[in-house]
């Protein structure tokens, strides 16, 4: 009722009575428990906003609730819950030093107080405080906070200990912050508003021992859904690895050398845990030389009596590929390696998963590794067992446990992986594997009759979906020769998927994604299935309650509009009146506007001058997207703005440059048709550039349509232009701001806009 | 933090990583083509410089 009343000003003298029943020494101990527990429920469900004017008087019943002379412990959890959902909105009372003083002091004895509940409540506060007021810590650090989350974590109390390490886990994560805002602020070259005070690096020699001791701690029996302080330990590790980087390898190395081959398999694991867990952050150089030496050991614990350690193994090992590959990768060791690897892969579930994540990696570097450019590479170190791999990585996914763990979709990824980063030596592979795809889809679409559960529906379609994924990756890898013998295959399978999968958005949006693919593959090809496919793209241009759908259909037509040119015309009367139709329908979900807008300037670009019939109409949907204003305090609306205008810029260019035409030494008169427009426009660029909250994107974008108008109206109405283009300094800034960009295609995109504008200047 | 144990990177068997790949992909084709009917492929600009 409270957090029904209190925001409209009604019920004015809640908190207040409340509150008394805490303080007034009459108030019995049950009432004193029921109204802190009424104050924490209202503060947690509660906008801070309402609360912020009764801050004082709530800290002041919820401090004399859990100060040491209460003598309930019931008060006192209660009490301590109250503070824990209070933080959020004390920030006033956090500023003053006596009230902070207070605050910290009474928090910091309730985590001494014996009761178990009321210790892990308090220092869940102190775990709080510390990242919601950091900045103020600095006096409780060493005299307090220090020794009592050290001692938590040394609690043999798994509650306890689990939020000691929590503590630090949260330090290093509001430190890493700090150090990006570090960053940022050199290279904007002001002071950063807060600065760290490295207390993870001050404390890394105390924690790393209690900490790897905690790693030890392991269940007989893990429930995989769990939470326990060996988990958390492995959490904390890395993130103090990837803060404090190379400090952390002398403290933990000797903990991995020394166990990695202890009898008890606890240790074991712990020590790979431990190695797994400090690959990321310290120098590769250091890392590389300490991988090295323990990958014959990582090799041989794959195959370790304890499943446990297997599955810890090839976690690391999964971290290795990815972030070391460069010891995997290694003659000595690739080939051992990569038999074990193959071997795991009929290891449990659990332990396949991470191969086959590993695999994903190790493909991926190894094609890196070899890579020569825009051409596949020739070969690559793993060519000779390319082959096994793909073929044991595609009986993978037909394991009949292959629900478990993500199994199948980890296989499955790493086949996409392989297809995906292959050299050309190994084509031979990808050409048959796309064959065992397509015989997959077509044994799959077979069973659909057979369904029965819910549940075999959803297996059915995550494996539709998985399926889609693969045929992707290998269209993209087939070469042109080859490619006119499966694509009408391809494209009857996916027909098929379409119809059949009415009632699932997933299937639909992976199977429209793939024919994104074949248009792009097949490019005019693609004219021949236009007619049989123009329904399922209708219906995913309808399809508003699942949008993500919506979203892929409009990505086809401008995939078919970039393959088939002028020849998507005669559909184009009955696409574009379901685009303009979802652009003014408010149910439409509001992610799909701008990728209609973006679709706008393909289907210009495709049709050229025929695009003039929709010209009238087109252009006031982008009057009106380009003029939208959103909530600037909220950050996905600026996003989306972004993402809006960006869309708009896109829609223009495409229409600009296809009323041009495409004769180089002519310009078509369509052009002419935009000239009314040219001042909005500029001054919509006007507007992206006075706003400071633009995006890269917009930049390069609207420096790309500045350099189109140029090329586009330059001779017939060059003076004009450029007397307009130079009336707004704000688009002088833009460009200025793209040139120095860090991203190459704005940064290009800026330098020609600008040579543009130049030469309409000169001529 | 549970997500942070043992965790790996996500890559195409998720879904929505599929998707944001796909989009990204799908917006490179369209910026590749708008500079090809500019008849100045990136790295012309670059040599130009």
């Amino acid at each position: 009722i409270a957090c029904a009343e209190l925001p409209l000003g009604q019920w004015q003298d809640l908190i207040n009575k409340l509150v008394q029943n805490v303080t007034s020494p009459e108030s019995t101990e049950h009432l004193k428990e029921a109204a802190l527990e009424a104050i924490g429920y209202i503060c947690s469900d509660m906008e801070p906003e309402h609360l912020v004017c009764h801050s004082n008087e709530i800290l002041t019943a919820i401090v004399q609730g859990m100060h040491k002379d209460e003598q309930s412990n019931h008060v006192k959890l209660a009490a301590a819950n109250a503070m824990l959902n209070t933080l959020e909105f004390t920030k006033e009372n956090f500023e003053s030093e006596t009230e902070r003083n207070f605050i910290m002091q009474v928090t910091c004895e309730a985590t001494q107080v014996e009761d178990t509940k009321i210790q892990v409540v308090a220092l869940q506060c102190m775990v709080k405080i510390m990242s919601l007021y950091y900045k103020y810590m600095e006096t409780y650090m060493g005299p307090a906070l220090f020794a009592i989350t050290v001692g938590a974590m040394k609690s043999s109390q798994d509650e306890v200990c689990l939020q000691g390490i929590e503590f630090w886990s949260s330090v290093c994560e509001e430190e890493m912050d700090l150090s990006i805002e570090l960053n940022e602020a050199a290279e904007a070259g002001r002071p950063p508003e807060n600065i760290s005070k490295f207390y993870a690096k001050g404390a890394l020699q105390y924690l790393i021992p209690i900490l790897t001791s905690i790693l030890a701690r392991q269940e007989e029996l893990d429930d995989e859904d769990d939470w326990n302080p060996s988990k958390a330990a492995g959490v904390c590790l890395m993130l103090l690895t990837t803060l404090c980087e190379d400090d952390v390898l002398p403290l933990v190395v000797p903990f991995v050398t020394e166990h990695i081959t202890n009898t008890d398999w606890r240790f074991r694991d712990a020590a790979v845990m431990a190695f797994g867990s400090i690959l990321e952050g310290p120098s590769t150089e250091k890392l590389t030389s300490i991988v090295e030496q323990g990958m014959p050991m990582f090799i041989s614990l794959l195959k370790d009596e304890s499943v446990v350690v297997r599955d810890t193994t090839a976690w690391a090992v999964g971290r290795i590929c990815e972030l070391i590959p460069e010891a995997a990768l290694k003659e000595t060791f690739l080939m051992p390696l990569l038999a074990a690897m193959t071997e795991s892969l009929t290891a449990e579930p659990r332990v396949a998963t991470n191969i086959c994540w590993a695999f994903s990696s190790l493909a991926e570097s190894a094609y890196d590794v070899a890579d020569v450019g825009d051409e596949d590479p020739e070969t690559y170190c793993m060519s000779q067992v390319y082959e096994k791999v793909v073929e044991k990585l595609l009986q993978t996914t037909d394991r009949s446990d292959g629900h478990q763990n993500n199994l199948r979709s980890a296989a499955y990824e790493a086949v996409m992986e392989m297809i995906k980063n292959s050299p050309k030596d190994c084509y031979e592979t990808v050409l048959k594997t796309t064959g065992v795809i397509m015989e997959r889809i077509h044994a799959l679409l077979q069973m659909e009759s057979h369904i029965q559960s819910t549940s075999d529906r959803s297996h059915y379609n995550d494996l539709q979906s998985l399926l889609c994924a693969t045929l992707q990756s290998v269209l993209r890898k087939v070469k042109e020769e080859h490619i006119a013998d499966i694509a009408d295959n391809v494209m009857a399978s996916l027909l098929q998927m379409l119809k059949s999968s009415t009632g699932s958005g997933g299937v639909q949006e992976d199977a429209l994604m793939a024919v994104g693919t074949l248009t792009e593959v097949v490019k005019d090809g693609f004219m021949k299935y236009a007619d049989a496919f123009k329904e399922f793209l209708i219906a995913g241009l309808k399809n508003k309650a699942e949008y993500q759908v919506c979203i892929a259909a409009v990505g086809v037509v401008g995939d078919i509009c970039r393959a088939v040119g002028r020849q998507v015309l005669p559909y184009c009367d009955e696409i574009m009146t379901e685009l303009l139709t979802n652009l003014s329908d408010a149910s439409v979900h509001r992610s799909v506007k701008p990728h209609i807008l973006s679709v706008f300037g393909d289907i210009a670009l495709a049709v050229g001058g025929k695009f003039s019939k929709y010209l009238d109409i087109v252009m006031q949907t982008l009057q009106q997207a380009a003029s939208a204003h959103v909530d600037k305090t909220d950050y996905d609306m600026v996003d989306y703005l972004n993402e809006l205008r960006e869309s708009c810029l896109e829609a223009y260019t495409g229409i600009i440059q296809g009323l041009k035409g495409d004769n180089e030494k002519e310009i078509s008169e369509d052009v002419a048709l935009v000239n009314d427009h040219i001042v909005f426009i500029l001054s919509f660029i006007e507007s992206i550039a006075k706003d400071e909250d633009h995006s890269e994107g917009t930049v390069a974008a609207a420096s790309g349509l500045l350099g189109d108008l140029c090329v586009a109206f330059g001779p017939s109405a060059g003076a004009n232009l450029s007397k307009l283009i130079q009336s707004k300094t704000a688009i002088d800034d833009l460009l200025t701001e793209g040139r120095r960009s860090k991203t190459s295609k704005t940064k290009s995109l800026a330098i020609w806009g600008t040579k543009e504008i130049r030469k309409l200047n000169r001529e | 933090r549970f997500d942070q144990y043992k965790q790996k990177t996500a890559k195409s068997s998720d879904q929505n990583v599929r998707r944001e790949k796909f989009l990204a992909k799908q917006k490179e084709r369209r910026f590749n083509y708008q500079s090809h009917v500019r008849c100045l492929a990136l790295d012309e600009w670059d040599s130009e410089e």
